[in-house]
């Protein structure tokens, strides 16, 4: 499989406490990829990483077939970029910003920017300091979209804003991505609304990557069992035990990945019994392999 | 003797500790102060002429070197001699073309170089003007220079001391027209600004006139006719009122006031009565001579010199064409030898292009663009 | 690219320099309503002297302004836009700092007219010459040259400024300690204001007379 972003041992200390380390990730063509991870896990670093506005110290980067940061200008060619925050001029009025970002990019739209412009409802005259967070949104979504890029990276595009804008933003992405066919990279703590738009995800915290998985496999082969009788020790398990809690009886409650109803059998051929199987929806499986992950890592 | 006096000081301090014990203390404190204030003195004065006679004999007593490099004789401390002989050769060349003919005149002098006396560190350049027939060191000395040792320091002084030392025998009216001595090197583009502001700025009609070119005025204004009746020399009778007007000192009322109705023969009262207010000083003379020897060639200060002509004459004689001739260049590189403008040069230019680019690379270069 | 980053940058800028243009503009009038009331030569260079100090500070203003004002943008979004573009670092930087440079032309502009003003009033004394277009020159060249400088140190990342305005605080402060320590022997601070002031230093440009009119 191609891929339109892959890291290999990618690390950058950004400050004392806090680094990336060891970052290696994959993400397919065409593939909608949410990035998860709580506040502070080094999401945007890695974005930033990736789009060469920071230089890693050490490890590869290399976006749509190209290395970074050394070919950073023709990447961010085909690259649309929302940040997190607001970044554009302030003083200039958000005709003059698209009017401004446009020189840039030899791919421009400008006719899907008119549309775009009449859908989100943005006035061109108003002053971009002066919009609201949702209209910030809109504006850089529509100057992202409008360059046509092989290739998207938002960062948080909806955090904070209300759920009408929150679609509209979403829509526009989908409507986007299904006639473009362009890789997406979307980065967010609310995972419920990556649950609907990505097919894969990756999963970030204290600057690691804890998991990347297509999002089917997420969804359903992140298992919560309850089972009695189990031995200390597992060997051969056809699943990755990833949480055991023993609690205080003799039924245990497992975090398993890579579950299928198949497996009963290995529990059995062990000597374990299984009570029940609980599906997890993508936030809960958020929370567990977090938990896990910072289980493993003390 | 120093120790003497400090012994007389300290038994007066013991006298005065004693006396103060018995009879009465204010009267006996009183006197016994007064006696200490005369010893005091009497010490100073002692140890001031002591002080004089330790240098005079040291002076004397220093072994001076002579080296003689040109026309130049130079005594030197003998620590000394290596480099100031060596900057003598270098310099004896260039001051020979300078003074011309009147170079020869240095071999009857001395350029004294030896340590300060009050200082360890300073290296004094002296001018010692000698005696005809007496010997070092019986003649004047004129301080030229001091300072730290250093090549500059003695090329500086030699070239002061030659001045002064081939000035030195000229006597006569040019040089007490000069009232200075002359520096015959080629008058700068500094001093003729200055020629310029003077003459520009004068408040007289004749100063007016001479910046408009006009030569008998410059001779009024350089003192080079006689100054029979300085308010006509100086003044038109338009001339005169302004200037009482602007002269508030010039207050001798019931004139004061008839002149500036217009009475001409109040202002001329006026103004020579108080004549010291009336004519402006003579600086620019040095420029004039200084013009008159580097158009004379290599033997005109020679004649300047040695003429006893009055300074018109001398003047003419000493660049060899007439005064008025000498007065019109002098006019004439007043009013266009100008100095570049300091503002603007193809150095400060090129400087500046440089650091802008420089600069401008580094920015580009900045750690936030890598 | 460069006309978007031209205008972006002038609209931050325009009120700055329409400011400045008229105070440059201006200054040279002044000087010379007060060099008029002289009533010789002499005091009218004097007086013209006077305001030579100010054209060498209103070059060194404009050029931090001009400077500032061109990465003001870029320092308020902490660069990330600017970072974002499809162009080099380095070509990047070189369409502002060429922008910022075109914005002191006005200036110069502003200047030389009102020189130009003085110098055919006909109010300067006989004597005494006007050099408008050397002293706009020299206003330009050290316009620039300030702008250079304090583009280049706002370039660049904030330990950089830091360093810069470090060593400059360890100089005086290793001159405190070498007068302290061992006497007025040595004087570190003087060769540096020499070396930064005198030909060819940095700023040489703005060391000297300024003159307006001279003799």
């Amino acid at each position: 499989m191609s891929h339109a972003i892959e890291t290999r041992n990618l690390r950058c200390r950004v400050a004392k406490s806090f680094e990336i380390s060891d970052l290696s990730m994959h993400v397919p063509h065409r593939a909608v990829y949410g990035f998860l991870g709580p506040n502070g896990s080094g999401k945007t670093t890695t974005i930033r990483l990736l789009l060469g506005l920071m230089k890693p110290t050490g490890g590869s980067v290399v976006v749509l077939g190209m290395p970074m940061p050394e070919r950073h200008a023709e990447v961010l060619a085909r690259t649309g970029y929302v940040p997190e925050r607001l970044h554009l001029y302030p003083s200039l009025t958000v005709g003059e910003a698209i009017r401004f970002h446009r020189q840039f990019y030899s791919t421009w739209d400008q006719a899907w920017a008119n549309e775009l412009m009449k859908q989100m409802q943005l006035e061109g005259d108003r002053r971009v300091g002066v919009l609201s967070k949702g209209e910030s949104g809109k504006l850089m979504m529509l100057l992202a979209l409008s360059q046509r890029p092989d290739l998207l990276v938002l960062d948080e595009p909806t955090d904070g804003l209300d759920p009408v804008v929150r679609r509209d933003i979403l829509a526009a992405l989908v409507e986007y991505v299904t006639d473009r066919e362009a890789t997406v990279l979307i980065s967010s703590h609310l995972v419920h609304e990556l649950e609907r738009i990505c097919d894969w995800v990756g999963l970030m915290d204290k600057g690691r990557l804890v998991a990347e998985m297509p999002m089917l496999e997420f969804k359903t082969g992140l298992k919560r069992l309850r089972v009695a009788s189990a031995p200390d020790s597992l060997s051969g398990a056809p699943f990755t035990l990833l949480v055991r809690d023993r609690g205080n009886g003799s039924v245990e409650q497992w975090l398993v990945r890579g579950w299928a109803p198949a497996m009963q059998t290995y529990l059995e051929s062990v000597g374990a019994s299984l009570r029940e199987v609980i599906d997890l929806d993508l936030e809960e499986g958020f929370v567990e392999m977090l938990r896990a992950s910072r289980q493993r890592t003390g | 003797m120093r120790r003497i006096t400090r012994l007389a000081i300290a038994a007066a301090c013991a006298a005065a500790t004693t006396a103060d014990a018995q009879g009465t203390r204010a009267d006996e404190l009183r006197a016994t102060r007064a006696r200490l204030d005369r010893l005091t003195a009497r010490w100073r004065v002692a140890d001031s002429v002591l002080k004089a006679f330790d240098d005079s004999v040291g002076r004397s007593r220093a072994a001076l070197d002579t080296v003689r490099a040109g026309n130049l004789r130079i005594l030197v401390s003998k620590a000394l001699r290596a480099e100031v002989e060596a900057s003598a050769r270098r310099r004896a060349g260039p001051l020979d073309t300078l003074l011309g003919t009147a170079t020869a005149r240095l071999t009857r002098h001395w350029i004294v170089v030896r340590q300060r006396n009050d200082s360890t560190l300073d290296t004094a350049v002296v001018a010692y003007v000698a005696k005809p027939g007496k010997a070092y060191p019986e003649g004047r000395e004129i301080d030229v220079i001091w300072g730290p040792v250093a090549d500059t320091l003695y090329g500086r002084g030699f070239r002061t001391a030659a001045m002064h030392l081939v000035w030195s025998d000229a006597d006569n009216p040019v040089s007490r027209w000069l009232n200075a001595e002359l520096n015959p090197d080629t008058t700068t583009a500094v001093a003729w600004t200055t020629v310029r502001l003077t003459l520009a700025s004068d408040q007289t009609t004749a100063g007016h006139k001479c910046w408009n070119g006009d030569i008998d005025a410059c001779k009024v204004m350089l003192r080079l006719v006689p100054l029979t009746d300085a308010p006509t020399q100086f003044f038109d009778s338009a001339g005169r009122r302004q200037h009482v007007e602007r002269n508030t000192g010039l207050s001798d009322e019931p004139h004061r006031t008839n002149c500036l109705r217009g009475d001409d023969k109040a202002c001329r009262a006026l103004m020579a009565f108080e004549q010291w207010s009336v004519i402006p000083p003579n600086l620019l003379s040095g420029t004039v001579a200084q013009l008159a020897v580097r158009m004379g060639g290599s033997t005109a200060l020679d004649r300047l010199i040695a003429t006893q002509e009055s300074p018109a004459r001398a003047l003419a004689i000493t660049a060899g064409v007439p005064i008025d001739s000498v007065l019109r260049v002098w006019v004439r590189n007043a009013r266009e030898r100008r100095l570049p403008s300091e503002d603007m040069s193809a150095g400060i230019a090129a400087g500046s292009l440089m650091w802008i680019l420089v600069c401008g690379v580094l920015a580009m270069r900045s750690s936030r663009w890598r | 690219m460069f006309s978007a980053i031209l205008w972006s940058q002038w609209k931050a800028t325009r009120a700055l320099v329409l400011v400045v243009t008229v105070l440059v503009f201006a200054a040279p009038l002044f000087s010379l309503q007060v060099a008029y009331t002289a009533f010789s030569p002499v005091q009218f260079v004097s007086s013209m002297q006077s305001f030579g100090a100010l054209y060498s500070i209103m070059a060194a203003v404009a050029g931090l302004l001009v400077a500032l004002s061109a990465w003001r943008l870029d320092h308020a979004g902490h660069h990330v836009y600017a970072l974002a573009l499809p162009l080099s670092r380095a070509r990047y930087a070189a369409y502002r700092f060429t922008a910022g440079l075109v914005f002191l032309l006005p200036i110069a502009v502003g200047l030389l007219i009102g020189c130009l003003l003085v110098a055919i009033s006909g109010l300067i004394p006989d004597g005494l010459h006007a050099y408008p277009i050397a002293l706009t020159l020299r206003f330009t060249l050290a316009a620039l040259v300030a702008y250079a400088v304090f583009f280049a140190i706002s370039a660049a990342t904030n330990k950089t400024a830091g360093m810069i305005i470090g060593v400059i605080a360890s100089l005086f402060f290793a001159q405190y300690l070498l007068n302290v320590f061992a006497g007025n022997t040595y004087d570190i601070l003087e060769p540096t204001v020499n070396f930064i002031f005198v030909r060819p230093g940095i700023l040489s440009v703005f060391a000297g007379r300024w003159m307006l009119v001279d003799a």
